[in-house]
């Protein structure tokens, strides 16, 4: 199995549910993991595989809630589908609270789960990019010397060239050298594009 | 004791003493009278002889000392003086006569041989007569020379006389010697005459004396002996009256306490007796009053007593039944083997109770709790059998009453408990509905798009079959926990009755994050018990303790349910990882409607107390922070268990 290919990770202590879970998951030839318990899934779970949580909320030791919190505290980034008996709303809204991108009543459609699970594969492998992207940026940014930041920062605010260079006290000339940088080691083709990346590494 | 022969004889020894004293002094007076005597004669002899001698011869004399001595023998005055002398002495006892000159010189002598001698050397008397003095001693010789030749044995007064001159001193010295044997003679025969009469005197008295003293003494011994004698005789008589007379007061003392003893002894038995009167008498009152129905039989059963009791009960008549069996009492309804048991047992002299459903004499049922005694004479033997019965018609019905109560409270408990975790047991439905359902879609799914390969769906469908199969188990155990039924009691493996529990118990901790453990002991012997309700009592206590956990503890929340035999019993303990309960909560735990949780009657806990106590075991709680809180109950392992 290809360690860089999404997979559904499947905690559940049921057996039965775990043992059908899989099977149908891997019809529809998506990789899967089935685990036990919360815990057996954190000890064997490598950082930055991708992929998704098929998670029972209602299990002995460790309860679906608590492991996202504990996916927070190790910030393990995977989309979270809950599966819950029915008619429990409750616990579908504090996990939904808690960042769990989905939720799926027992028994489900199967159909809608593989559906469920396939788009919360793809919105990590979206968010995995979008993730990386921002981390390219933000590489990108630690590149800069203090005075192309500043220079950054004040044209980003729409500045011109001129009132750059009266802020910070130097020559119109000298801030268009320090401009046209930034738009170098940012591999910014425009200024739009500048300002796109910058608010997506604010926005996060 | 005064000895008066040694007093005697010492009195007498002084008084001899004495006497012979007294003769020695009588003798001596005696000799020196003799002497006196003799001398007074020789000095008148010497005077008569001076006076015829001395003017013939005193010139001579004095010059003698001129003359050698052997002269003076041959001189012729010597043989003049011899003469004179023999002449003058003649008839007169004087022995022998010597004449000295002043110087000592024996200027004659009756013995020649004497004469020239000195005697100068010889001052003592001599010297006495030349001072002018006669002197004079007694002196005894064996031989002696005298006049008439040797005389023998003879005493003598040796006399020293002066020879007067006529200006009256000593001119010479005459010396005579006087034969005083036969005065001596008779002094010593006076004497001896004197001894031999005093002592003869004496002897007598003493004799006499002695005798009547000894005898004396002798009275006085034997009057001593015998007066000691007596005093012994009366001490020992004194000693024996003393015994005599502890004796007699022993013997009047014992006599007083066996009088009073036997007295003690009469009252006792009096007492006795009446009292054993009384308890007769009670005791027939007793049997008269007794709540319970007596009877007596004789050993072939025959009735010979019963009490107004057993009338009031069965309508009988002691005429009823007098000589008939109990045997009237029976309905048919007992099983005839307790009645052989009953037989056996009283007829080998044990004591029998158990319970008849017996008939009255109105054909009415009732029940009767019998005890049934054999008596024995004496010696052992059984004469009668006593039968002593209770009416338990109207306790068993409140028996039974309480009875289904109890069955109503704890299927009430059963249900209650199924209602509150009817959201876990929902879910636990869901899960083998999930996979049936899953598997079923899955198959369609196949088979519409032609996908359909057999062996594909043989999998789905064989998980679906076994997920129908799970969910028709918890759905049987459901119903069966909840089903009303008359407990039935029977030898039950209480790890069996636990496994069959714990998919339940499984669901609701799961409900609760919560997990549970079983703690099975292998070996554990069977208990008689009614399944159901031992594993409501443990489904109680589960669910208590996930409520409890909830509500005081983050996950992984654990319930541990261990099992052990422990002095024939069987232990299950429920135990749970929550908060400590307060000591003085511990047991009103137990007590209806007290509960610690905001959901639920709180009849849970006090419902499984009853079904345990019903079951003759026990059910308690400890709790310490240390180590949570445990539950525990006891089951009583069944007979056959106890004889593995």
């Amino acid at each position: 199995m290809n360690a860089s290919e999404p997979t559904v990770f499947v905690v559940d202590d049921d057996h039965a549910v775990r043992r059908f879970l899989c099977g149908l998951i891997t019809s529809i030839d998506v990789p899967v993991e089935a685990y036990a318990s919360a815990q057996d899934f954190l000890d064997s779970y490598e950082p930055g595989r991708a992929g998704c949580l098929l998670l029972d909320i209602r299990m002995p030791e460790m309860s679906g809630l608590e492991l996202q919190q504990e996916l927070d505290r190790r910030a393990i980034d995977l989309p979270v589908i809950i599966l819950t008996g029915h008619g429990n709303v409750q616990v579908a809204v504090n996990a939904m609270k808690a960042g769990a991108v989905d939720f799926i009543e027992k028994p489900f459609n199967n159909e809608l789960l593989l559906d469920r699970v396939q788009r919360a594969l793809s919105e990590g492998v979206k968010a995995r990019e979008a993730r990386l992207g921002q981390e390219a940026i933000k590489d990108r940014m630690a590149r800069l010397t203090p005075r192309e930041r500043q220079v950054l920062e004040q044209v980003i605010a729409g500045d011109t060239n001129k009132g750059v260079a009266r802020q910070l006290g130097i020559s119109e000339k000298t801030v268009e050298l320090h401009r046209s940088r930034v738009m170098e080691k940012m591999q910014a083709g425009s200024l739009a594009a500048l300002v796109k990346m910058i608010s997506a590494v604010q926005a996060s | 004791m005064f000895r008066f022969v040694r007093f005697f004889l010492l009195t007498s020894a002084l008084v001899v003493v004495a006497i012979v004293v007294v003769l020695v002094v009588h003798r001596q007076n005696e000799v020196n009278r003799l002497i006196q005597f003799a001398e007074h004669e020789n000095v008148a002899l010497a005077q008569s002889l001076a006076n015829t001698i001395w003017p013939l011869f005193s010139s001579y004399v004095t010059t003698a000392s001129t003359i050698k001595s052997e002269e003076l023998r041959g001189r012729p005055e010597t043989a003049q003086i011899r003469a004179v002398v023999k002449d003058v002495s003649l008839g007169l006892p004087i022995l022998k006569i010597k004449i000295y000159d002043l110087n000592g010189l024996t200027v004659y002598s009756s013995e020649p041989d004497e004469i020239g001698e000195n005697k100068s050397n010889n001052p003592g008397h001599f010297s006495a007569a030349r001072e002018g003095k006669p002197a004079s001693k007694l002196t005894y010789r064996d031989t002696f020379s005298s006049f008439e030749g040797a005389v023998q044995n003879r005493d003598l007064v040796e006399s020293y006389l002066p020879i007067p001159s006529g200006n009256g001193s000593a001119e010479g010295v005459f010396e005579l010697y006087t034969d005083v044997t036969p005065f001596l003679d008779g002094i010593r025969r006076d004497t001896f005459k004197l001894a031999l009469g005093f002592l003869t005197v004496f002897a007598v008295l003493f004799s006499i004396l002695f005798l009547s003293v000894r005898r004396a003494d002798h009275t006085i011994k034997s009057q001593y002996a015998d007066i000691n004698r007596k005093n012994v005789a009366l001490e020992r008589e004194i000693t024996v009256r003393q015994q005599a007379e502890a004796e007699l007061k022993h013997a009047r003392d014992d006599l007083e306490r066996r009088v009073e003893e036997r007295t003690q002894k009469l009252t006792r038995e009096v007492a006795e007796r009446k009292q054993a009167e009384e308890n007769a008498r009670k005791l027939s009152r007793a049997v008269e009053q007794s709540p319970a129905m007596t009877i007596i039989t004789d050993l072939s059963g025959h009735i010979e007593y019963v009490n107004p009791r057993f009338t009031h009960v069965t309508g009988y008549t002691l005429e009823d039944v007098m000589g008939k069996t109990p045997r009237i009492l029976k309905s048919g309804e007992t099983p005839p083997e307790v009645y052989r048991e009953l037989w056996t047992t009283i007829t080998s002299g044990r004591d029998w109770q158990g319970k008849l459903h017996n008939r009255k004499k109105d054909r009415t049922l009732y029940w009767a709790a019998v005890s049934i005694s054999p008596i024995t004479d004496k010696e052992g033997t059984l004469t009668h059998f006593l039968g002593s019965a209770e009416d338990i018609t109207e306790r068993r019905q409140a028996d039974d009453e309480a009875r289904r109560h109890r069955n109503e409270l704890a299927h009430f408990g059963r249900v209650s408990s199924l209602g509150e975790m009817a959201t876990s047991l929902a879910h636990e439905l869901n899960q083998p509905l999930t996979v049936i359902s899953g598997c079923a879609q899955f198959c369609l799914n196949r088979l519409r798009t032609d996908k359909g390969e057999p062996k594909d769906l043989l999998d789905s469908l064989e998980q679906a079959a076994e997920q129908a199969e799970r969910a028709n188990q918890i759905v049987r155990r459901v119903r069966s926990f909840i089903q009303k039924k008359e407990p039935e009691r029977k030898e039950i493996d209480v790890n069996d009755t636990i496994r069959a529990v714990s998919n339940i118990l499984r669901s609701d901790a799961r409900e609760h994050n919560s997990d549970i453990e079983l703690e099975l002991a292998g070996d554990l012997p069977p208990v008689t018990a009614d399944s159901i309700e031992v594993q409501q009592v443990v489904v109680n206590l589960v669910h208590n303790g996930v409520e409890v956990m909830v509500q005081s503890v983050p996950a992984p929340r654990l319930i541990t349910i261990r099992t052990a035999a422990r002095d024939g019993t069987v232990e299950i303990a429920v135990h749970n990882t929550g908060n400590e309960i307060p000591a003085e909560d511990l047991d009103r735990l137990f007590q209806p409607f007290f509960t610690t949780k905001s959901t639920g009657l709180g009849m849970g806990l006090s419902i499984s107390r009853t079904i345990v106590e019903a079951h003759g075991g026990r059910l308690w709680a400890t709790s310490s922070r240390e180590s949570g809180t445990e539950f525990h109950f006891t089951l009583p392992v069944a007979d056959t268990g106890r004889q593995r």
